[in-house]
Protein backbone atom coordinates (compact mmCIF):
# COMPACT_ATOMS: atom_id res chain seq x y z
CA UNK A 1 0.00 0.00 0.00
CA UNK A 2 1.22 3.50 -0.72
CA UNK A 3 1.33 6.20 1.95
CA UNK A 4 -1.57 7.90 0.28
CA UNK A 5 -3.70 4.74 0.41
CA UNK A 6 -2.92 4.30 4.09
CA UNK A 7 -3.86 7.91 4.78
CA UNK A 8 -7.13 7.52 2.92
CA UNK A 9 -7.98 4.32 4.81
CA UNK A 10 -7.26 6.01 8.13
CA UNK A 11 -9.50 8.91 7.18
CA UNK A 12 -12.34 6.55 6.22
CA UNK A 13 -11.79 4.51 9.35
CA UNK A 14 -11.99 7.62 11.54
CA UNK A 15 -15.15 8.76 9.82
CA UNK A 16 -16.69 5.29 10.00
CA UNK A 17 -17.13 5.16 6.25
CA UNK A 18 -14.65 2.34 5.62
CA UNK A 19 -16.06 -0.95 4.38
CA UNK A 20 -15.25 -4.07 6.42
CA UNK A 21 -12.81 -5.03 3.66
CA UNK A 22 -11.05 -1.66 3.96
CA UNK A 23 -10.85 -1.93 7.73
CA UNK A 24 -9.30 -5.36 7.33
CA UNK A 25 -6.71 -3.99 4.87
CA UNK A 26 -5.80 -1.19 7.22
CA UNK A 27 -5.41 -3.54 10.18
CA UNK A 28 -3.36 -5.99 8.11
CA UNK A 29 -1.08 -3.15 7.08
CA UNK A 30 -0.72 -2.11 10.69
CA UNK A 31 -0.11 -5.58 12.07
CA UNK A 32 2.51 -6.44 9.51
CA UNK A 33 5.22 -5.18 11.83
CA UNK A 34 8.62 -6.74 11.97
CA UNK A 35 9.19 -4.42 14.94
CA UNK A 36 12.24 -6.33 16.14
CA UNK A 37 13.88 -5.77 12.78
CA UNK A 38 13.35 -2.03 12.86
CA UNK A 39 16.50 -0.58 14.30
CA UNK A 40 16.49 2.92 15.72
CA UNK A 41 18.70 4.88 13.32
CA UNK A 42 21.15 6.35 15.81
CA UNK A 43 23.53 9.07 14.82
CA UNK A 44 25.63 8.31 17.87
CA UNK A 45 25.88 5.33 20.22
CA UNK A 46 23.94 6.51 23.28
CA UNK A 47 21.22 8.30 21.37
CA UNK A 48 18.62 5.73 22.25
CA UNK A 49 19.46 6.00 25.91
CA UNK A 50 19.04 9.74 25.61
CA UNK A 51 15.66 9.25 23.98
CA UNK A 52 14.59 6.96 26.80
CA UNK A 53 15.75 9.55 29.23
CA UNK A 54 14.23 12.54 27.53
CA UNK A 55 10.85 10.85 27.25
CA UNK A 56 10.90 9.97 30.92
CA UNK A 57 11.72 13.57 31.81
CA UNK A 58 8.87 14.82 29.70
CA UNK A 59 6.48 12.31 31.24
CA UNK A 60 7.57 13.27 34.73
CA UNK A 61 6.92 16.91 33.95
CA UNK A 62 3.64 16.29 32.25
CA UNK A 63 2.06 13.71 34.50
CA UNK A 64 3.58 12.80 37.78
CA UNK A 65 3.22 15.52 40.38
CA UNK A 66 6.54 17.15 41.20
CA UNK A 67 6.84 15.99 44.75
CA UNK A 68 10.43 15.13 45.39
CA UNK A 69 10.38 16.04 49.04
CA UNK A 70 7.96 15.33 51.81
CA UNK A 71 6.52 18.39 53.45
CA UNK A 72 5.53 19.02 56.99
CA UNK A 73 1.82 18.94 57.44
CA UNK A 74 1.84 22.63 58.32
CA UNK A 75 3.90 23.27 55.22
CA UNK A 76 1.35 21.39 53.24
CA UNK A 77 -1.41 23.43 54.81
CA UNK A 78 0.51 26.61 54.02
CA UNK A 79 1.06 25.45 50.46
CA UNK A 80 -2.63 24.71 50.13
CA UNK A 81 -3.49 28.13 51.46
CA UNK A 82 -1.12 29.75 48.97
CA UNK A 83 -2.67 27.66 46.24
CA UNK A 84 -6.18 28.73 47.18
CA UNK A 85 -5.18 32.37 47.47
CA UNK A 86 -3.31 32.36 44.19
CA UNK A 87 -6.18 30.58 42.48
CA UNK A 88 -8.50 33.27 43.79
CA UNK A 89 -6.09 35.96 42.62
CA UNK A 90 -5.84 34.29 39.26
CA UNK A 91 -9.61 34.31 38.90
CA UNK A 92 -9.63 37.98 39.86
CA UNK A 93 -6.85 38.79 37.43
CA UNK A 94 -8.30 36.82 34.58
CA UNK A 95 -11.71 38.36 35.04
CA UNK A 96 -10.21 41.82 34.58
CA UNK A 97 -10.04 42.35 30.84
CA UNK A 98 -6.84 44.39 30.78
CA UNK A 99 -4.86 41.82 32.76
CA UNK A 100 -5.69 38.91 30.55
CA UNK A 101 -3.57 40.40 27.78
CA UNK A 102 -0.49 39.11 29.63
CA UNK A 103 0.71 35.56 29.84
CA UNK A 104 2.63 34.35 32.89
CA UNK A 105 4.50 31.07 32.80
CA UNK A 106 5.93 29.89 36.11
CA UNK A 107 8.06 26.79 36.70
CA UNK A 108 8.34 25.16 40.08
CA UNK A 109 11.47 23.38 41.21
CA UNK A 110 12.55 20.43 39.11
CA UNK A 111 10.70 21.69 36.08
CA UNK A 112 11.85 22.76 32.62
CA UNK A 113 9.52 24.10 30.00
CA UNK A 114 9.65 25.54 26.50
CA UNK A 115 7.41 28.49 25.74
CA UNK A 116 6.37 29.47 22.23
CA UNK A 117 6.03 33.22 21.92
CA UNK A 118 3.50 34.91 19.61
CA UNK A 119 6.30 36.11 17.29
CA UNK A 120 7.63 32.58 16.69
CA UNK A 121 10.52 32.86 19.16
CA UNK A 122 11.11 30.07 21.67
CA UNK A 123 12.06 30.31 25.33
CA UNK A 124 13.40 27.47 27.49
CA UNK A 125 12.49 28.28 31.06
CA UNK A 126 14.58 26.75 33.84
CA UNK A 127 13.31 25.56 37.24
CA UNK A 128 11.97 28.07 39.78
CA UNK A 129 11.64 30.75 37.08
CA UNK A 130 8.83 32.97 35.86
CA UNK A 131 8.31 34.57 32.46
CA UNK A 132 5.73 37.24 31.66
CA UNK A 133 4.85 38.69 28.28
CA UNK A 134 2.04 40.31 26.35
CA UNK A 135 -0.32 37.98 24.56
CA UNK A 136 0.03 40.17 21.48
CA UNK A 137 3.35 41.97 21.05
CA UNK A 138 3.30 45.70 20.25
CA UNK A 139 6.11 47.76 18.73
CA UNK A 140 8.56 46.21 21.19
CA UNK A 141 8.51 42.51 21.98
CA UNK A 142 8.67 43.10 25.74
CA UNK A 143 9.12 40.33 28.32
CA UNK A 144 9.87 40.09 32.01
CA UNK A 145 11.93 37.32 33.56
CA UNK A 146 12.68 36.25 37.08
CA UNK A 147 15.06 33.32 37.08
CA UNK A 148 16.89 31.64 34.21
CA UNK A 149 15.91 31.23 30.57
CA UNK A 150 17.36 30.56 27.16
CA UNK A 151 15.96 32.66 24.31
CA UNK A 152 15.94 31.72 20.66
CA UNK A 153 14.66 34.93 19.10
CA UNK A 154 13.14 35.12 15.67
CA UNK A 155 14.74 37.91 13.64
CA UNK A 156 12.53 40.97 13.24
CA UNK A 157 14.49 44.20 12.83
CA UNK A 158 11.47 46.43 13.16
CA UNK A 159 10.34 44.92 16.48
CA UNK A 160 13.13 44.85 19.07
CA UNK A 161 12.95 41.96 21.54
CA UNK A 162 13.51 43.19 25.08
CA UNK A 163 13.77 41.21 28.30
CA UNK A 164 13.70 42.92 31.67
CA UNK A 165 15.20 40.93 34.53
CA UNK A 166 16.05 42.34 37.96
CA UNK A 167 16.44 45.77 36.39
CA UNK A 168 18.71 44.57 33.60
CA UNK A 169 17.36 45.26 30.12
CA UNK A 170 18.53 43.00 27.32
CA UNK A 171 17.63 44.05 23.79
CA UNK A 172 18.12 42.02 20.61
CA UNK A 173 16.76 41.79 17.11
CA UNK A 174 17.25 38.08 16.48
CA UNK A 175 19.77 35.97 18.39
CA UNK A 176 20.19 33.20 20.92
CA UNK A 177 21.20 34.09 24.44
CA UNK A 178 20.55 33.19 28.08
CA UNK A 179 19.75 35.29 31.09
CA UNK A 180 20.23 34.18 34.66
CA UNK A 181 18.63 36.61 37.06
CA UNK A 182 17.24 35.08 40.23
CA UNK A 183 15.99 37.47 42.87
CA UNK A 184 18.16 35.82 45.55
CA UNK A 185 21.39 35.86 43.53
CA UNK A 186 23.89 38.65 44.04
CA UNK A 187 24.66 38.92 40.34
CA UNK A 188 22.72 38.57 37.11
CA UNK A 189 24.34 37.25 33.93
CA UNK A 190 23.57 37.57 30.23
CA UNK A 191 25.41 35.12 27.91
CA UNK A 192 25.32 35.19 24.13
CA UNK A 193 25.35 32.14 21.87
CA UNK A 194 24.75 33.83 18.55
CA UNK A 195 24.17 37.31 17.20
CA UNK A 196 24.53 40.65 18.99
CA UNK A 197 22.94 41.51 22.29
CA UNK A 198 22.64 44.93 23.89
CA UNK A 199 22.41 45.08 27.67
CA UNK A 200 21.44 48.16 29.59
CA UNK A 201 20.12 49.32 32.91
CA UNK A 202 17.71 52.17 33.61
CA UNK A 203 18.00 53.26 29.97
CA UNK A 204 21.81 53.38 30.11
CA UNK A 205 23.80 51.03 27.91
CA UNK A 206 26.10 48.66 29.81
CA UNK A 207 27.55 46.56 27.00
CA UNK A 208 27.05 45.12 23.54
CA UNK A 209 27.84 41.42 23.60
CA UNK A 210 28.88 39.06 20.82
CA UNK A 211 28.92 35.22 20.90
CA UNK A 212 30.64 33.40 23.77
CA UNK A 213 30.70 36.54 25.90
CA UNK A 214 29.00 36.88 29.24
CA UNK A 215 28.10 40.02 31.12
CA UNK A 216 27.91 39.92 34.88
CA UNK A 217 26.05 42.68 36.67
CA UNK A 218 25.65 43.00 40.40
CA UNK A 219 22.67 44.36 42.25
CA UNK A 220 23.51 48.05 41.87
CA UNK A 221 24.55 47.71 38.26
CA UNK A 222 28.00 48.92 39.20
CA UNK A 223 31.13 47.44 37.71
CA UNK A 224 29.65 45.28 34.97
CA UNK A 225 32.16 42.61 33.96
CA UNK A 226 32.53 40.90 30.63
CA UNK A 227 34.16 37.48 30.37
CA UNK A 228 34.52 34.71 27.81
CA UNK A 229 32.33 31.68 28.57
CA UNK A 230 31.91 28.12 27.43
CA UNK A 231 28.48 28.41 25.81
CA UNK A 232 27.83 24.66 26.05
CA UNK A 233 28.20 24.87 29.83
CA UNK A 234 25.90 27.89 30.03
CA UNK A 235 23.04 26.00 28.42
CA UNK A 236 23.73 22.54 29.90
CA UNK A 237 20.60 22.83 32.08
CA UNK A 238 18.47 22.99 28.96
CA UNK A 239 19.84 19.61 27.89
CA UNK A 240 19.03 17.90 31.17
CA UNK A 241 22.39 18.31 32.89
CA UNK A 242 23.32 20.00 36.13
CA UNK A 243 26.82 21.10 35.16
CA UNK A 244 29.27 22.84 37.46
CA UNK A 245 32.39 24.02 35.74
CA UNK A 246 34.58 25.18 38.57
CA UNK A 247 31.67 26.88 40.28
CA UNK A 248 31.81 27.96 43.93
CA UNK A 249 29.83 25.71 46.24
CA UNK A 250 27.49 28.61 47.05
CA UNK A 251 26.40 28.66 43.37
CA UNK A 252 26.16 24.86 43.22
CA UNK A 253 23.94 24.90 46.31
CA UNK A 254 21.61 27.48 44.73
CA UNK A 255 21.17 25.40 41.58
CA UNK A 256 20.45 22.29 43.64
CA UNK A 257 17.99 24.19 45.83
CA UNK A 258 16.06 25.31 42.78
CA UNK A 259 16.12 21.96 41.09
CA UNK A 260 15.23 19.80 44.09
CA UNK A 261 13.12 22.32 45.96
CA UNK A 262 15.21 22.02 49.14
CA UNK A 263 17.21 24.38 51.31
CA UNK A 264 20.97 23.92 51.62
CA UNK A 265 22.87 25.34 54.57
CA UNK A 266 26.53 25.47 55.46
CA UNK A 267 27.79 24.65 58.93
CA UNK A 268 30.95 26.59 58.09
CA UNK A 269 30.48 29.52 55.72
CA UNK A 270 34.05 29.39 54.39
CA UNK A 271 33.07 26.22 52.54
CA UNK A 272 30.88 28.24 50.19
CA UNK A 273 33.89 29.54 48.30
CA UNK A 274 35.28 26.07 47.46
CA UNK A 275 35.14 25.45 43.72
CA UNK A 276 34.28 22.14 42.09
CA UNK A 277 33.89 20.49 38.73
CA UNK A 278 30.98 18.09 38.62
CA UNK A 279 28.03 17.17 36.51
CA UNK A 280 24.83 15.27 37.16
CA UNK A 281 21.89 14.22 35.17
CA UNK A 282 18.79 16.19 36.13
CA UNK A 283 16.95 12.94 36.78
CA UNK A 284 19.41 11.88 39.49
CA UNK A 285 17.46 11.53 42.73
CA UNK A 286 18.72 13.79 45.52
CA UNK A 287 19.40 10.80 47.74
CA UNK A 288 21.88 9.53 45.15
CA UNK A 289 23.40 12.90 44.42
CA UNK A 290 24.25 13.84 48.01
CA UNK A 291 26.63 10.91 48.68
CA UNK A 292 28.46 11.73 45.42
CA UNK A 293 28.85 15.36 46.42
CA UNK A 294 30.09 14.27 49.85
CA UNK A 295 32.66 12.07 48.18
CA UNK A 296 33.89 14.77 45.80
CA UNK A 297 34.07 17.50 48.43
CA UNK A 298 35.05 15.40 51.43
CA UNK A 299 32.22 17.03 53.35
CA UNK A 300 29.46 15.49 55.43
CA UNK A 301 25.80 16.15 54.91
CA UNK A 302 22.83 15.94 57.21
CA UNK A 303 19.21 15.83 56.11
CA UNK A 304 16.67 17.43 58.42
CA UNK A 305 13.10 18.57 58.55
CA UNK A 306 11.77 15.70 56.49
CA UNK A 307 14.24 16.16 53.64
CA UNK A 308 13.63 19.89 53.40
CA UNK A 309 16.92 21.16 54.80
CA UNK A 310 20.36 19.82 54.00
CA UNK A 311 23.36 20.93 56.00
CA UNK A 312 26.87 20.55 54.61
CA UNK A 313 29.78 20.49 57.01
CA UNK A 314 33.53 20.03 56.75
CA UNK A 315 36.83 21.59 57.67
CA UNK A 316 38.19 23.08 54.49
CA UNK A 317 38.07 23.02 50.71
CA UNK A 318 39.34 19.94 48.99
CA UNK B 1 6.99 0.59 48.60
CA UNK B 2 10.56 1.05 47.43
CA UNK B 3 11.20 1.76 43.78
CA UNK B 4 13.14 -1.45 43.16
CA UNK B 5 10.21 -3.56 44.38
CA UNK B 6 8.06 -2.36 41.51
CA UNK B 7 10.22 -4.14 38.98
CA UNK B 8 9.09 -7.48 40.37
CA UNK B 9 5.35 -6.75 40.13
CA UNK B 10 3.16 -8.24 37.43
CA UNK B 11 1.36 -5.96 34.97
CA UNK B 12 -1.89 -6.55 36.86
CA UNK B 13 -0.35 -5.54 40.16
CA UNK B 14 1.16 -2.46 38.53
CA UNK B 15 -2.27 -1.48 37.23
CA UNK B 16 -3.69 -1.69 40.74
CA UNK B 17 -0.90 0.50 42.05
CA UNK B 18 -1.44 2.92 39.19
CA UNK B 19 -5.12 3.25 39.94
CA UNK B 20 -4.31 4.22 43.48
CA UNK B 21 -2.11 6.94 42.02
CA UNK B 22 1.35 5.46 42.49
CA UNK B 23 3.64 7.38 40.17
CA UNK B 24 6.35 4.78 40.74
CA UNK B 25 4.07 2.20 39.16
CA UNK B 26 3.70 4.52 36.21
CA UNK B 27 7.47 4.86 35.81
CA UNK B 28 7.82 1.09 35.96
CA UNK B 29 5.21 0.70 33.22
CA UNK B 30 7.19 3.21 31.20
CA UNK B 31 10.42 1.26 31.74
CA UNK B 32 8.73 -1.93 30.72
CA UNK B 33 7.11 -0.73 27.50
CA UNK B 34 8.89 2.36 26.16
CA UNK B 35 11.16 0.51 23.77
CA UNK B 36 8.42 -1.59 22.24
CA UNK B 37 6.12 1.41 21.81
CA UNK B 38 8.92 3.48 20.32
CA UNK B 39 9.76 0.76 17.80
CA UNK B 40 6.12 0.48 16.70
CA UNK B 41 5.84 4.25 16.40
CA UNK B 42 9.03 4.51 14.40
CA UNK B 43 8.25 1.61 12.10
CA UNK B 44 5.00 3.18 10.98
CA UNK B 45 6.04 6.79 10.76
CA UNK B 46 9.75 6.46 9.87
CA UNK B 47 10.17 9.63 11.89
CA UNK B 48 12.05 9.69 15.18
CA UNK B 49 10.30 12.74 16.58
CA UNK B 50 6.88 11.37 15.66
CA UNK B 51 7.80 8.06 17.33
CA UNK B 52 8.71 9.86 20.55
CA UNK B 53 5.49 11.83 20.44
CA UNK B 54 3.52 8.62 20.00
CA UNK B 55 5.06 7.03 23.10
CA UNK B 56 4.38 10.24 24.97
CA UNK B 57 0.75 10.34 23.90
CA UNK B 58 0.12 6.71 24.82
CA UNK B 59 1.63 7.02 28.28
CA UNK B 60 0.16 10.41 29.11
CA UNK B 61 -3.20 8.96 28.05
CA UNK B 62 -2.71 6.04 30.40
CA UNK B 63 -1.87 8.37 33.28
CA UNK B 64 -4.76 10.74 32.59
CA UNK B 65 -7.25 7.90 32.47
CA UNK B 66 -5.85 5.83 35.29
CA UNK B 67 -8.94 6.47 37.39
CA UNK B 68 -11.49 6.66 34.63
CA UNK B 69 -10.89 3.57 32.58
CA UNK B 70 -11.06 0.17 34.11
CA UNK B 71 -8.10 -1.31 32.32
CA UNK B 72 -8.15 -5.07 32.43
CA UNK B 73 -5.06 -6.05 30.54
CA UNK B 74 -2.32 -3.48 30.38
CA UNK B 75 -0.66 -4.86 27.30
CA UNK B 76 -3.93 -4.98 25.37
CA UNK B 77 -4.74 -1.42 26.34
CA UNK B 78 -1.31 -0.19 25.27
CA UNK B 79 -1.50 -2.10 21.99
CA UNK B 80 -4.80 -0.42 21.11
CA UNK B 81 -3.60 2.97 22.33
CA UNK B 82 -0.40 2.87 20.28
CA UNK B 83 -2.29 1.83 17.16
CA UNK B 84 -4.54 4.84 17.43
CA UNK B 85 -1.62 7.11 18.27
CA UNK B 86 0.06 5.92 15.04
CA UNK B 87 -3.10 6.60 13.05
CA UNK B 88 -3.36 10.04 14.57
CA UNK B 89 0.29 10.81 13.83
CA UNK B 90 -0.26 9.84 10.19
CA UNK B 91 -3.41 11.98 9.97
CA UNK B 92 -1.59 14.89 11.60
CA UNK B 93 1.36 14.58 9.24
CA UNK B 94 -0.95 14.56 6.24
CA UNK B 95 -2.74 17.67 7.41
CA UNK B 96 0.57 19.45 7.94
CA UNK B 97 1.76 18.55 4.45
CA UNK B 98 -1.48 19.73 2.90
CA UNK B 99 -1.29 22.98 4.83
CA UNK B 100 2.30 23.53 3.72
CA UNK B 101 1.39 22.81 0.13
CA UNK B 102 -1.21 25.53 0.45
CA UNK B 103 -3.98 23.10 -0.29
CA UNK B 104 -7.49 23.97 0.66
CA UNK B 105 -8.26 21.62 3.53
CA UNK B 106 -11.29 19.46 3.25
CA UNK B 107 -13.61 20.00 6.19
CA UNK B 108 -12.91 16.52 7.51
CA UNK B 109 -9.15 16.96 7.87
CA UNK B 110 -9.55 19.20 10.88
CA UNK B 111 -11.17 16.89 13.36
CA UNK B 112 -9.80 13.58 12.14
CA UNK B 113 -7.66 13.20 15.23
CA UNK B 114 -10.62 13.83 17.48
CA UNK B 115 -12.61 11.22 15.60
CA UNK B 116 -9.78 8.74 15.97
CA UNK B 117 -9.69 9.41 19.69
CA UNK B 118 -13.42 8.69 19.88
CA UNK B 119 -12.94 5.49 17.91
CA UNK B 120 -10.18 4.45 20.28
CA UNK B 121 -12.46 4.76 23.29
CA UNK B 122 -15.25 3.06 21.44
CA UNK B 123 -13.03 0.16 20.49
CA UNK B 124 -11.78 -0.09 24.02
CA UNK B 125 -15.34 -0.23 25.30
CA UNK B 126 -16.23 -2.82 22.72
CA UNK B 127 -13.54 -4.95 24.30
CA UNK B 128 -15.33 -4.51 27.60
CA UNK B 129 -18.62 -5.60 26.00
CA UNK B 130 -16.97 -8.69 24.62
CA UNK B 131 -15.92 -9.71 28.08
CA UNK B 132 -19.48 -9.56 29.40
CA UNK B 133 -21.30 -12.81 30.21
CA UNK B 134 -22.91 -14.31 27.09
CA UNK B 135 -26.52 -13.26 27.76
CA UNK B 136 -25.65 -9.73 28.79
CA UNK B 137 -23.43 -9.31 25.75
CA UNK B 138 -26.15 -10.53 23.38
CA UNK B 139 -28.82 -8.35 24.93
CA UNK B 140 -26.57 -5.30 24.75
CA UNK B 141 -25.58 -5.91 21.13
CA UNK B 142 -29.17 -6.48 20.01
CA UNK B 143 -30.33 -3.37 21.81
CA UNK B 144 -27.58 -0.94 20.87
CA UNK B 145 -26.28 -2.15 17.56
CA UNK B 146 -29.35 -3.68 15.99
CA UNK B 147 -31.76 -1.44 17.86
CA UNK B 148 -34.21 -4.17 18.66
CA UNK B 149 -36.92 -3.55 21.25
CA UNK B 150 -36.93 -5.34 24.59
CA UNK B 151 -39.83 -7.46 23.38
CA UNK B 152 -38.02 -8.42 20.19
CA UNK B 153 -34.91 -9.40 22.09
CA UNK B 154 -37.01 -11.39 24.57
CA UNK B 155 -38.53 -13.30 21.64
CA UNK B 156 -35.17 -13.88 20.01
CA UNK B 157 -33.42 -15.15 23.11
CA UNK B 158 -36.44 -16.90 24.56
CA UNK B 159 -36.28 -14.84 27.74
CA UNK B 160 -38.86 -12.86 29.68
CA UNK B 161 -38.76 -9.07 29.11
CA UNK B 162 -37.80 -8.72 32.77
CA UNK B 163 -34.78 -10.95 32.25
CA UNK B 164 -33.77 -8.93 29.19
CA UNK B 165 -33.90 -5.76 31.25
CA UNK B 166 -31.88 -7.42 33.96
CA UNK B 167 -29.13 -8.37 31.50
CA UNK B 168 -29.23 -4.92 29.93
CA UNK B 169 -28.76 -3.31 33.34
CA UNK B 170 -25.88 -5.63 34.02
CA UNK B 171 -24.17 -4.76 30.74
CA UNK B 172 -24.67 -1.04 31.29
CA UNK B 173 -23.31 -1.26 34.80
CA UNK B 174 -20.15 -2.97 33.54
CA UNK B 175 -19.72 -0.30 30.90
CA UNK B 176 -20.32 2.51 33.32
CA UNK B 177 -17.72 1.05 35.58
CA UNK B 178 -15.37 0.92 32.64
CA UNK B 179 -15.71 4.59 31.90
CA UNK B 180 -16.58 5.71 35.40
CA UNK B 181 -16.08 9.42 35.22
CA UNK B 182 -15.93 10.20 31.54
CA UNK B 183 -19.30 10.65 30.00
CA UNK B 184 -19.16 9.13 26.61
CA UNK B 185 -21.26 9.03 23.53
CA UNK B 186 -21.62 5.33 23.99
CA UNK B 187 -23.65 4.68 27.11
Amino acid sequence: MTDHQVEELIRKYAEQTASPEEVRRLMDWYRLVPVQQTPWPSTHPDEKQQVQHRMLQRLRQGTVPQKKVRHHSWLRAAALLILVVSAALLVLLVSKPFSSSFVTVANSSGQLRTVQLPDGSTVWLNAASTLRYARAFKQTRALELEGEAYFDVKRDESHPFQVKAVGVETTVLGTTFTIKAYANDTVATVSVLSGRVKVGRAGKELAVLTPALQLQVDRDGLLPQIAKVDTAAVVAWKKGVLLFDGAPLSDIAKVLERWYGVQIEFANSSLQACRYYMSFDQSTPLEMLLPTIAEITGMQYRIQHQNMVITLSGDACR
Amino acid sequence: MKRRDFATLSDDELLQQLESGADTAFIEIYNRYWEKLLAIGYYHTQDKQAAEDIVQEVLVGLWDRRNDLKINVLEAYLATAVRFAVFKAIARDRRKRELLAGKELAAHSWNLEEKLEARFLEEYLRGVVEQLPEQARLVFTYRRQEELTIAEIAGKLDLSPKAVEYHMTKALRALKQAVQKIKLFFV
